[in-house]
This record gives structure tokens, C-alpha cells and sequence, in this order.
């Protein structure tokens, strides 16, 4: 992708990017990381965003990252910990797969209002009180729900 | 309140909620949702991307890449005229051990080649045993070799001229003859796809 593709995209969906990265990661210099990631591979890769898909690519791009990260960190720790022996190299050939269940594993475990929470923060980019207002909740409502939904995805994708 | 990001607070807080307060929650999310500096964030990742790309190019692994790819083909090339010159330099070998040998068997005393009389009168020289009476291992392994169309390749100097004295049927299987070599002392015969490695063992018990 051209340079001045990617500074488009950079000035018009790096906010929500972040949000969504800082929502999944809970640090600052990570989130920031992981997008700048998903702009490199877009600079440097061969991906060809069409029109109108584009926010939720890189959303979702973001998202995906951040959860493998989560689980590497994981599986390190418990390397670190000497628990797990050979797990990285098994864990790398099904990551992708799991990513794609994040969807089914959000369809099947979760209510309707906390789907909708999740898809207005992690496929809008929306910021807490946008979804208050959207879903007629509170704030702190809506960090409930997201966080009981946050971790039972953490604590499912580290298995 | 101001609340920095924190992993550790923050999976808390998730985790926890009862344990924090509304006002500590909204400013978590405050912090989750604040809005950054877009044009110095992308002037940052251009920088980053400038490093990557210097680190890149300086990286040893890098350079070798380049370094190979502007050789691969000289060096190729080198490596197919060294390949042809030793095809050249063995089957000129294994021509001068057979003419060698032919006249060792009809002129040399000392070295003489004796088949088998029985067979001789059979006139069956196909499936007669040969003696190498007193022949250096260099010639018997050309004669031996060439018959079953195999190379030899002395990987040590010392072997090539022990002499022996030993018969040889040409029609036995080519192993069973250098199981009978591999019995020498200080000798190791191996063979590997259409080579015979003749090496000097010295420690061989």
C-alpha cells in the first residue's frame, strides 16, 4: 500500500484503534505497539482494503493482535514458570483459528445487550459513552458488561 | 481523577469491579477513551518506520543476503566447473588403474593375478575367482570397483598402497568383499550410494 494510503487511514481510524487496543491490553505503550504494527504490515504488505470495509479491518486487526499478545505473554509465563514444555510452536499453527472463534465464542456465550456492548466497542470503535447513550445504560453499566465480557475472552483464549 | 492506563489496575477493576469506585471506574475510562495527538502520533510512526528500516539494512544477515545475491551466480558457476573437473579426474583415474592393472597382470612376477586353474579350464572367467597376490589396495579397488561400476575415494593416503594377497569373486556381492577388507587391520571400507570410502583407521580393534 502507498505511503499516503496508509496516512489516511492513520488519520482517520488511529483514535478508535487505540481505544480498541488500550480496552483489550490495558497499557499505553502496548496498544500504541500494536498499531503501529497494523500499519506497518499495511505499508509493507500487500493487502488491498476496498472501500467501506475499511474501518472494521483495521479494528479488527487490532483486536486479533491484541488478543495473540495476551496469550503469548501467557504461554511465556508459563515457559518462564517451566509448566509448559513445547507448547509455543503448536500454539503459533492454531492461533489464527482461534481468532476466528472469537465471533462464535461471543454468539454463544454472551447475552444480546453485552454482543451488541462488544460490537459497538471492538467493530465501531465506539468510546463508552457513545454505547451508554446508544444502549440508554450508564457508563459504569457498560464497563460491567464489557468487563465481565473482556474477562471470560481473556481467560478462554489463554487456555 | 486522573488514572494512568495500568495492565494490573485495570484487569483489577474489570476483574474486581466492587472493589473500586464509580468515580475511580469513570476514570479509567476516561483515560481508556482519551483522545490522542493523531499527527504526532503518525509523525512518530513515520520516524519508527525510518529506524526499522536503517536497522534493517544494518542488520549482518542482511548484508550477507545482498552479498549472496550478487554471488550466487559466479559462485555457482565455479561450483559446476569443479564439479566437471573431478568427473574429469576420476574416470581418468579409473582408466589408468584398469590399463595399470592389465599390465600387472601379464608382466609383473611380484604382482602376479592367478586365476583360478579349475575355472580357467572351465573357461567361465565371468564367475572365476581372482587372486591379487601381493597388489597394492589402490589397484585392486580399481579393478573391484570398476567391475561393479562403482568410484572409490581414498579419504586417507596410507591405504592406497598396502599390498595384498586375497581372491576375489567377481560374481559375490560387492559388500561381502569389503566386509573380507574391513578385516585388515588399520583398513575401513564404506559404501556410500556408488562411492567406496577407503579410510586409515588406525584405533580399529
Amino acid at each position: 500500500m502507498e505511503k499516503k494510503d496508509v496516512q489516511r487511514l492513520f488519520m482517520q481510524h488511529y483514535a478508535k484503534m487505540l481505544r480498541v487496543a488500550r480496552t483489550i491490553l490495558g497499557d499505553e505503550q502496548e496498544s500504541k505497539d500494536v498499531v503501529s504494527d497494523v500499519f506497518a504490515n499495511l505499508l509493507h504488505g500487500h493487502t488491498v482494503l476496498v472501500d467501506g470495509s475499511e474501518e472494521r479491518y483495521l479494528l479488527t486487526s487490532v483486536r486479533n493482535q491484541c488478543l495473540k499478545r495476551l496469550r503469548h505473554e501467557e504461554v511465556k509465563q508459563r515457559m518462564s514458570c517451566k509448566m509448559v514444555t513445547a507448547e509455543l510452536s503448536t500454539d503459533m499453527c492454531d492461533e489464527d483459528e482461534r481468532m476466528a472463534d472469537i465471533d462464535e465464542f461471543v454468539a454463544t456465550h454472551f447475552s444480546q445487550q453485552e454482543r451488541r456492548i462488544f460490537c459497538l466497542r471492538f467493530s465501531d470503535g465506539c468510546s463508552y459513552a457513545e454505547i451508554a447513550a446508544s444502549e440508554g445504560i450508564s457508563t459504569v453499566a457498560v464497563w460491567k458488561h464489557l468487563s465481565h465480557v473482556l474477562t471470560l475472552i481473556r481467560n478462554h483464549f489463554k487456555k | 481523577m486522573q488514572t494512568k492506563v495500568n495492565r494490573q489496575l485495570y484487569f483489577d477493576m474489570q476483574e474486581h469491579p466492587e472493589r473500586y469506585t464509580d468515580e475511580q471506574v469513570k476514570a479509567m475510562m476516561d483515560e481508556l477513551d482519551r483522545e490522542p495527538d493523531t499527527e504526532q502520533a503518525w509523525q512518530e510512526w513515520v520516524e519508527s518506520e525510518k529506524l526499522k528500516v536503517k536497522s534493517e539494512k544494518c542488520r549482518p544477515d542482511s548484508i550477507a543476503s545482498r552479498f549472496t545475491l550478487h554471488t550466487s551466480h559466479s559462485h555457482r558457476r565455479w561450483l559446476q566447473i569443479a564439479a566437471i573437473m573431478i568427473g574429469v579426474v576420476l574416470i581418468s583415474g579409473i582408466a589408468i588403474a584398469a590399463i595399470y592393472m592389465n599390465r600387472q597382470w601379464t608382466m609383473n612376477d611380484e604382482q602376479r593375478m592367478v586365476v583360478d586353474g579349475q575355472q580357467a579350464e572351465n573357461n567361465d572367467s565371468s564367475a572365476s575367482p581372482i587372486l591379487f597376490d601381493n597388489v597394492p589396495l589402490d589397484s585392486v579397488l580399481g579393478v573391484v570397483a570398476a567391475h561393479y561400476q562403482k568410484v572409490v575415494c581414498f579419504r586417507d593416503e596410507a591405504p592406497r598402497s598396502m599390498k595384498l594377497i586375497m581372491t576375489w569373486q567377481p560374481d559375490a556381492p560387492l559388500d561381502d568383499f569389503l566386509d573380507r577388507l574391513n578385516a585388515f587391520d588399520g583398513l575401513s571400507l564404506r559404501l556410500e550410494n556408488d562411492t567406496v570410502f577407503v579410510t586409515n583407521e588406525e584405533d580399529k580393534p
